[in-house]
């Protein structure tokens, strides 16, 4: 795979407050500079009729150690989250 | 730009819980592609750097069984390079002292070695497919890239050499074989010669000392382009032209034979620090000074010629001085006794003679010092340093004239006790002797004056016994 440029996909185990187990595919991580904020997005392959792919964004909190999923609940946190989603959505 | 603001990462994600809901957003496929792309191609470039620094780690260790342990090949590889190394840069400074006269230290060496060693570490081909394979591919391919090593070093020498060629030239090559003669060393006062083989066997065990039985150095520089580096060093180093051609000597001699030289040229033990090119005086003697010390010759025997290696100072022969010759010590005469001369209390005379020891000794009225042992005119008024030598010497002497003397005048302290302690003990024996004869004499006397008495009775009583008298020519006898 490493010679054809080509890398495996990154799972990511999501444990729901019931406790069920979703096995979800990783398709960016990455943080602010400044805040130093770490979000995660994923992807449950989930397509609409206009084979729209839905993604969810979820903002890793570190700080109790054990890592955490958290919403973005801040709009002018998500409004610069999503910023950038459309800025490496055009690049190539 | 957004994309400057943020940091891609690469985080493990291990059944991480869901603590509040996530928020939704829909994009295109294409939109989703190119994010998706963008962080695999980040995620790809970090996991390369990752295995490239496993696989440079892997390359250099080796199988030990089934193990992998730290590679001794590559550190033998890397040491034998930089053995070949060191070899090239000790040529590198040989020929660069050839071409400035300047000499090279250790440390630069090495460096310079290093330096080497990684720009052909550099340059060898490393199979990084052999990564799995490090067992047998990996470790062929550096004993195979070890033959390109030697290519490598075979091409320098030869760079090497055509380099000394270049230096030399043909035309000094011969003129120094052709100034190089016997004929012309006998006819002027030239300092020792280091034989051309002695020069050549040093130089060439020199190069040669990284030759070890497991490495497969070539020589790198015959025997024939080391004479010719020696003999162009020779040239320009003008020590050598001074000894080759007696006009040259005349360009460092003075018309009275001494040598013309600079003050800085010497240490403060009138050693040559440093035959430097450009000191010596040209034929507009430019450089002729008439205050500076005007030193004797070299001596022949003692001229010592700076070898590649160029020794830190050149050591020449001290300024001859002539010896001090000490005179004969003289004792104080003794006083001759007349003969007629009374050496006693007593009337009677006892004549005593003693023998003038000045008759045997050389008698001399010069003090008891040494005549110049330095010639004066030797050294020209002014000249300090002469003058402090001559202190030098002049002390030395007053020492050694100091000793001498209060030597001579203990001698000459316990002689005088001597002399006076035997004289009155002949005294005290003349004076025994006498007493001894007035004895003796006075004896004889009462003897003589009871013999003659007794002789009378004799006489009286013979005659009156009617017996006539002693015959004279008896008592005359009796009485001797």
């Amino acid at each position: 795979m490493i010679g054809n440029e080509e890398i495996e996909k990154k799972m990511m185990s999501i444990v729901a407050e019931d406790g069920s187990v979703e096995e979800v595919e990783v398709i960016l991580a990455f943080e602010f500079k400044d805040t130093k904020k770490e979000y995660v997005i994923y992807t449950k392959n989930e397509k609409d009729e206009n084979d729209n792919i839905t993604v969810y964004v979820s903002h890793v909190d570190r700080s109790s150690g054990e890592p955490k999923l958290l919403g973005v609940e801040d709009e002018e946190e998500w409004s610069r989250v999503k910023d950038v989603l459309r800025e490496l959505s055009k690049s190539e | 730009m957004v994309r400057q603001d943020i940091d891609f990462i690469d985080n493990e994600y291990f059944r991480i819980p869901l603590v509040r809901p996530s928020r939704k957003i829909k994009f295109k496929n294409i939109s989703f592609t190119n994010i998706y792309s963008l962080w695999n191609k980040f995620r790809i470039k970090r996991l390369k750097e990752k295995l490239s620094a496993k696989k440079e780690k892997l390359i250099e260790m080796e199988f030990s069984g089934e193990q992998l342990v730290p590679g001794k090949k590559r550190e033998k590889v890397e040491n034998k390079i930089l053995k070949k190394t060191q070899a090239i840069a000790r040529l590198e400074s040989k020929i660069k002292f050839l071409e400035t006269g300047e000499y090279a230290n250790e440390d630069f060496i090495n460096s310079r070695a290093i330096k080497l060693k990684s720009i052909m570490m550099q340059n060898l081909q490393y199979n990084r497919n052999s990564l799995y394979s490090i067992n047998s591919d990996g470790i062929q391919q550096m004993e195979n890239e070890d033959s390109k090593v030697d290519e490598i070093i075979n091409e320098e020498s030869v760079k090497v050499e055509e380099k000394l060629r270049q230096i030399l030239g043909e035309d000094h090559i011969a003129k120094a074989k052709q100034e190089i003669s016997p004929n012309t060393q006998k006819e002027q006062p030239v300092p020792r010669q280091v034989s051309h083989e002695e020069i050549i066997s040093e130089t060439s065990s020199t190069l040669n000392k990284n030759k070890t039985d497991d490495t497969e150095i070539p020589p790198m520089i015959s025997d024939t382009i080391v004479a010719e580096a020696i003999a162009r060093e020779m040239d320009r180093n003008d020590i050598h032209e001074n000894q080759k051609s007696y006009e040259n000597v005349n360009n460092f001699i003075n018309e009275d034979g001494t040598y013309r030289l600079k003050r800085e040229d010497i240490d403060e033990d009138f050693r040559i620090t440093r035959f430097d090119r450009s000191k010596l005086p040209s034929e507009e003697n430019e450089y002729i000074d008439e205050n500076e010390p005007n030193l004797p010759p070299f001596s022949t025997n003692e001229r010592i010629f700076p070898d590649i290696e160029l020794p830190r100072k050149a050591i020449t022969a001290m300024p001859e001085i002539r010896k001090y010759e000490f005179p004969e010590l003289v004792m104080p005469s003794i006083r001759i006794a007349d003969e007629n001369e009374s050496t006693t209390v007593n009337s009677r005379v006892v004549p005593i003679v003693v023998e003038d020891r000045n008759t045997q000794d050389n008698q001399s009225s010069e003090p008891l010092v040494g005549g110049n042992s330095v010639s004066e005119e030797e050294y020209v008024d002014g000249d300090i340093y002469a003058l402090m030598e001559r202190v030098k010497v002049l002390k030395a002497q007053k020492d050694t004239i100091t000793t001498s003397a209060e030597e001579a005048a203990k001698r000459a302290e316990s002689i005088d006790a001597v002399y006076t302690e035997t004289r009155s003990k002949l005294a005290a024996y003349a004076d025994s002797l006498e007493d001894d004869c007035n004895i003796t004499y006075k004896e004889m006397q009462a003897m003589e004056s009871n013999t003659d008495v007794k002789e009378e009775q004799i006489n009286a009583m013979l005659l009156m016994m009617g017996l006539g008298t002693l015959d004279v020519s008896e008592k005359k006898t009796r009485v001797k």
